[in-house]
């Protein structure tokens, strides 16, 4: 290699890790500053947190400056003089690179004078180890830069014990905005499956509930008012519901009074109405075919025909127009009837499950204007270790209990049970064991009253809603005016089927001592229908409340 | 070739010690002095020696000038010496007819090197004599101008100004000299070995041992070293630093300087950075080379303005601060 090229061989090495470390300095530097600017505007806002907005804004103007110093960094160049000059500063070499690469670069002369130069430096370069002279370091500003970082990302998440950002990201939603959004994101899944089976417009018209509550121009007062309209139009199709039920229940009776339509009326009586249906459309198929109907189906089928309420329309006509068929020995009409009548049961068993999705929904939208009207101290005071739920006072009529249910804890056991234990906020349950109290679990006793009338002044210490002091005693009449009161929400005494469980009989005289949640349900769906607290027809609930009340101990008030 | 030239720097070394060696037989502690005298002799410049009497200053040049095989002639200047006392002059001759003529008598400055004694006790007039000998090496008296034989070497001595009867040096005449050398006193260690050798029966006598062809020829080697420019752009900005009414001009100059130096300020840092550097076994000029040779090649170039001279500034440490701030690189 000639003098010349070892010269600038050396030199474009040199030049490339003076230029690297030189880029790592720079970035190193930058970063260093830029961090430690963002872990100054952190700790302010530990002390004094900015708005999401500010931080959000804060964050973009960081990243871009972030981005602005790399990128300046990377940018870095120099020429092989600049070079030349450091080698010569390093090795002790007296201008020598720096005259060979001039002479070398710009004057182009090859005096003999210049030439001896040119062979002396590059002796001396050769001699020179390139990586000892300019080698590659990690300035120590890096140390301060990745310490800088660390220190930011451990202010940012870390769970300090103070700061308002200490629960949560800089920007990011408090907690009941999040819960709010988790529940609308529930409530319109449910909504979503409850229009597949019924399509009849309320997910459309939830989300457009929802888009109105996001306009900031929404009081809380108003988007409050319309969740309350929304959900009263969702628990609309309860009554419709519970005749239906009733109305199958009773139908159920008659046809089981036939031996073809036995297996339908057990079905319908265990509230499975698909199952029903499919047992009507066999008995359709055989009477098609040919079949023989058996003795007493036309009677059967007239009787449960007669049966008939709102909602059951079709499926009674179609019931008669079997039975009417059948006494004119028509059995290819009958069997057509009666398929139409099993998917007329069908229809009714999508309508069921429908309305008991809308009725989750419903829960769902008590939750979510209670994530609504929480404040944020609220929700702090609750994460922090506020397991109690005691409900705020505008949403006493959710520990108003049936007719025939127990109190507050008793109705947020069942309402666990059946929704599969999906209450959104976790302090719901009561703690084991207080739940053994003698008389908690009895409906319509008046520790099941007065814990409705605790729940409504929102002190609960046990989450049952009632003292000891309240529980004991003989039961009065008091129990017998809650019945009376209570059933006004419900259909017509007369209509309520004689025949109930004898389980629920016997809790109702008894006072079990057993955790009752401990205790399969053998309660049919239609019966946990019935024992869903969210029955109550929304407009009954203050009633119900105004009537625990006014039925309160004097000296309790 | 490379051989070739690479012995020429050894002899260029060699020589040099030589001479360095043989006055500093008689001269003691003056090393610094020696070199600068030895430099501006082989950068065909000139040297302006200051100092108190007695310091040595002409056994310095009587001893360079026996070290070389030079005439020497000594020239004391005086308030009354007259221009033609130091050039020559016409005076009348009769031939062998009995015609009368006027025949130049040669003056005491035509020889190789002169020592012009005390040089600022001759009036302005006379000082002047000698500039153009030193510039341009030929004296022209009358119609008539008669060359100097090469090399010309003028040293030259002074006392300080403050000394009564002294007159100072034209800016002309100061800028015609390549270094001034301030002679300062010697060590304690030093003025034993003075006492040592001057007051025996047997004083140390130097040799001659550099002819003048051998010095011309280490004069062409000095011109022959390149100088690349980034070197040479750091002694264009110090010369300009120098200057008052220049944008690059050091904060000190634009307060105390009149005049900077002239661009003969910036030859001479160029040759004596390219004699440093042969004397450092370098064929090339480094920024450290022109930082040496600064001083002594511009502070009798810096003029003082009203300013300066009432607050007694020395022009030594305004130098000092343009030096130190006046980068190596833009």
């Amino acid at each position: 290699m000639s003098d010349r090229d070892t010269i600038l061989r050396t030199l474009g090495l040199a030049e490339s890790r003076i230029r690297i470390n030189r880029i790592l300095d720079r970035l190193a530097f930058g970063l260093a500053v830029w961090t430690g600017f963002g872990v100054l505007v952190k700790l302010v806002d530990l002390v004094r947190p900015f708005a999401p907005g500010t931080i959000r804004i804060f964050w973009i103007l960081w990243f871009l400056g972030a981005a602005g110093v790399v990128v300046r960094s990377l940018g870095f160049r120099r020429d092989l003089g600049t070079t030349a000059r450091e080698i010569d500063r390093r090795a002790r070499l007296e201008d020598e690179v720096l005259s060979a690469w001039w002479f070398l670069a710009r004057q182009k002369d090859d005096a003999p004078w210049v030439e001896l130069h040119l062979h002396r430096a590059a002796a001396r370069i050769r001699g020179l180890d390139v990586g000892s002279l300019c080698p590659r370091v990690l300035p120590r500003m890096s140390w301060l830069a990745a310490g800088g970082l660390v220190l930011l990302v451990a202010l940012h998440l870390a769970p300090l014990p103070f700061g308002g950002w200490a629960q949560s990201e800089p920007g990011a939603p408090p907690d009941e905005e999040r819960e709010a959004d988790t529940l609308m994101e529930e409530i319109e899944d449910l909504l979503a499956r409850a229009e597949d089976l019924e399509p009849d417009g309320t997910l459309q018209a939830f989300r457009q509930l929802m888009e109105e509550i996001g306009d900031p121009a929404m009081s809380l007062a108003g988007a409050a008012s319309d969740l309350e309209d929304f959900q009263s139009g969702l628990d609309e199709g309860n009554l419709s519901t519970l005749g239906i039920l009733e109305g199958l229940e009773d139908m159920a009776e008659e046809l089981m009074a036939a031996s073809d339509t036995l297996a339908t009326g057990e079905a319908l009586a265990e509230g499975d109405l698909e199952g029903a249906a499919g047992e009507l459309d066999r008995l359709a198929g055989s009477l098609g075919d040919g079949g023989t109907p058996g003795e007493g189906l036309a009677g059967a089928l007239a009787r449960a025909a007669e049966e008939s309420r709102a909602g059951l329309e079709a499926l009674s006509s179609k019931l008669a127009e079997a039975a009417q068929a059948l006494g004119s020995d028509d059995n290819a009409a009958a069997g057509e009837a009666l398929a139409e009548a099993a998917a007329a049961l069908s229809d009714l068993s999508d309508r069921i499950d429908s309305q008991a999705l809308r009725n989750q929904a419903s829960e769902r939208i008590d939750d979510l204007q209670e994530a609504l009207e929480r404040g944020p101290g609220d929700a702090a005071s609750e994460s922090s270790g506020g397991e109690q739920d005691a409900p705020s006072p505008g949403e006493e009529g959710a520990g108003a209990p049936q007719p025939g249910q127990s109190g507050a804890g008793t109705e947020a056991m069942e309402t666990d049970a059946s929704s599969g234990g999906s209450q959104p906020s976790g302090g719901d349950a009561p703690p084991p064991g207080s739940q053994a109290e003698p008389g908690e679990g009895d409906r319509g006793q008046p520790g099941s009253l007065e814990g409705a009338a605790g729940g409504d002044t929102g002190m609960i210490p046990s989450g049952l809603g009632f003292s000891p002091d309240q529980k004991t005693g003989q039961a009065t009449s008091l129990a017998v005016q809650l019945q009376q009161e209570a059933t006004e929400a419900l259909p017509p005494t007369a209509e309520i089927p004689p025949t109930r469980p004898p389980e629920e009989e016997a809790t109702a005289e008894e006072r079990s001592r057993l955790d009752y949640r401990n205790v399969p349900s053998a309660l049919t769906p239609a019966q946990q229908e019935l024992l869903n607290q969210e029955q109550i027809p929304r407009e009954y609930r203050n009633l119900i409340r105004d009537y625990f009340q006014a039925i309160r101990p004097a000296v309790e008030r | 070739m490379i051989a070739e030239l690479d012995a020429q720097v050894a002899l260029f070394q060699r020589q040099f010690g030589l001479v360095r060696d043989e006055v500093g037989k008689v001269i003691v502690g003056s090393e610094e002095i020696i070199d600068g005298v030895l430099m501006g002799l082989l950068a065909r410049g000139h040297v302006l020696l200051e100092g108190v009497p007695g310091l040595g200053k002409t056994k310095l040049v009587q001893t360079l000038s026996r070290a070389l095989h030079l005439r020497f002639s000594r020239i004391q200047f005086t308030p009354d010496l007259m221009p033609a006392d130091i050039t020559g002059t016409h005076i009348v001759q009769e031939d062998e007819r009995g015609a009368k003529f006027l025949q130049f008598q040669r003056g005491p400055i035509f020889a190789n090197i002169i020592l012009a004694d005390e040089i600022n006790r001759a009036t302005p007039k006379t000082q002047s004599a000698l500039l153009e000998a030193m510039q341009e090496k030929t004296v022209t008296v009358g119609k008539e101008s008669y060359p100097l034989e090469l090399p010309f070497f003028v040293l030259a001595t002074q006392n300080p100004l403050e000394m009564e009867g002294t007159y100072p040096l034209p800016e002309a005449q100061l800028d015609r000299f390549f270094m001034k050398l301030n002679v300062q006193y010697p060590t304690v260690g030093s003025m034993h070995t003075i006492l040592d050798r001057t007051t025996r029966v047997e004083e140390p006598a130097p040799d001659a041992v550099l002819t003048g062809r051998q010095i011309l020829e280490m004069r062409e080697t000095v011109l022959a070293i390149p100088i690349a420019r980034p070197v040479q752009e750091y002694a264009v900005r110090l010369v300009l630093a120098t200057h008052p009414d220049r944008g690059e001009a050091h904060e000190m100059t634009r307060r105390y300087v009149r005049y900077g130096a002239s661009p003969r300020g910036a030859q001479a840092l160029v040759l004596g950075g390219k004699i440093r550097a042969l004397l450092d076994n370098r064929v090339h000029v480094s920024s450290a080379d022109i930082r040496r040779v600064a001083m002594a090649v511009l502070r009798h170039r810096v003029l003082l303005n009203f300013e300066g001279e009432a607050e007694r500034i020395d022009t030594d440490s305004i130098l000092e601060q343009i030096i130190r701030d006046t980068p190596v690189s833009e």
